[in-house]
């Protein structure tokens, strides 16, 4: 599993890394949280307006900071994508928040 | 017809009857302005900064950077100079906006419409003049910000200038995407979120310049400062539009103090010039956008809009008199 925040430095980008690696510690993951803060590498994605949540190369939030409880959702939805990934239409209907299915 | 008539009431009730100050004092009429105003703003603030910001969960500027790359000369201007008025601007959003306009080929003068409009009509600001100068100031504000912002705009993209971008703001893969919707609950909760963030950060500059204004309020005898900057005076617009280029920070806590020295003799037209300067000419804004365009694109963009501020501070001296 690859969890990436992407942001400019500002204060709100800070706190959604933190938020993260927090996330994954309580998870018990032993998963590295990539701070990315250059502007290109955001742009790259499409996006304007950081903080940026990825997980695995899948645009969970953009533009807040999500609550510790959602990241964990975040994570754990992503965890059941790749238990289920050779069934493309669970895939693609596990997401009931509607902000996770963001596909390249 | 009042609505913040109760507020009245209850800033009365608490000046004279819990804190026991004398009516038709200097003291009492300083107390009075300062309780009254700081809970109508407060108020104005949650109520104002809520609803914006719930319409701008429906308008991230993904989906604003699409409309505006199909959008033609002039439309484009429009359009983006009110799609600018919902989004929130600060110093370390101005950069990956810029560049992620012109990246997806959104034309560069529509690109400057935006970065007009949005900082100098943000919901703070309209807060603060809803709060302090009433609803007809606050409408001639935002119309005429949007006026300025549709032309400065115009005027930068007939200048032709692309070959003054840093070589960044030509790169990138320009990729823009479609977010996915959102849930009610979830715009009501980041709207929720946003609201309480903008009230910490500016509840003190509200207080300290209500604070000061009311003390001026009080204090400082009506049309005293006429004799400086009354409609009269030719210099006072572009030296509050000097002024107030290095506040922006402190827009907040500027406005309830223009609001005090407008009632004191300084002419609409310099006021209103002088807000526009704080919100839209910021000295922070220009340092950072830097990384993205050469000194001189950034001396013809403060330029053109600084003229156009200066122009709208005149009209309405001499208009509104």
């Amino acid at each position: 599993m690859k969890i990436k925040v992407f942001g400019t430095g500002c204060k709100n980008c800070k706190q959604l890394h933190e938020l993260a690696v927090r996330a994954v510690k309580e998870l018990g993951l032993a998963v590295e949280v990539e701070y990315i803060s250059e502007v290109q590498a955001m742009l790259d994605l499409g996006v304007m307006s950081g903080p940026v949540l990825v997980i695995n190369d899948n645009i969970a939030s953009v533009g807040q900071v999500p609550s510790l409880e959602k990241i964990k959702q975040f994570i754990a939805d992503s965890k059941s994508n790749i238990a289920t990934s050779k069934d493309e239409s669970k895939k693609n209907s596990s997401c009931s928040c509607g902000s996770c299915c963001c596909k390249k | 017809m009042n609505i913040f008539y109760p507020i009245a009431i209850f800033a009365d009730w608490l000046t004279f009857s819990v804190f026991r100050i004398a009516p038709e004092t200097l003291l009492a009429s300083a107390v009075d302005f300062f309780i009254f105003d700081t809970i109508k703003i407060v108020l104005l603030l949650f109520v104002v900064i809520f609803a914006v910001s719930l319409i701008r969960s429906f308008l991230p500027p993904e989906k604003i950077r699409n409309i505006l790359s199909h959008e033609k000369k002039y439309v484009g201007n429009v359009l983006a100079s009110l799609l600018g008025i919902v989004t929130p601007f600060c110093s370390c959003s101005a950069v990956p906006l810029f560049l992620g306009f012109v990246q997806a080929g959104v034309p560069l003068g529509t690109t400057f419409s935006f970065l007009v409009a949005s900082p100098m009509i943000n919901e703070v600001a309209l807060v603060m003049l809803l709060g302090m100068f009433g609803w007809k100031i606050a409408l001639l504000y935002v119309v005429s910000g949007l006026v300025i912002a549709i032309f400065s705009g115009i005027i930068i993209e007939k200048m032709k200038v692309k070959n003054l971008l840093e070589e960044i703001a030509l790169g990138g893969n320009g990729k823009s995407i479609n977010l996915p919707e959102l849930g009610w609950k979830e715009r009501i909760q980041y709207a929720k979120n946003y609201t309480f963030e903008i009230v910490e950060k500016v509840w003190l500059y509200v207080i300290l310049g209500v604070g000061v204004g009311a003390w001026i309020h009080g204090y400082v005898p009506a049309d005293f400062l006429a004799q400086y900057a009354g409609a009269d005076k030719w210099y006072a617009v572009p030296l509050s539009v000097a002024i107030g280029i290095p506040l922006y920070s402190n827009a907040a806590g500027v406005i309830p103090l223009v609001g005090v020295l407008t009632e004191k003799g300084v002419a609409i037209g310099t006021s209103l010039a002088f807000m526009m300067a704080v919100t839209g000419l910021s000295l922070p804004e220009f340092m950072i956008l830097k990384k993205v365009m050469k000194p001189k694109l950034i001396f013809i963009f403060a330029s053109v809009v600084g003229v156009g501020i200066i122009f709208t501070g005149y009209l309405f001296n001499a208009v509104l008199r």
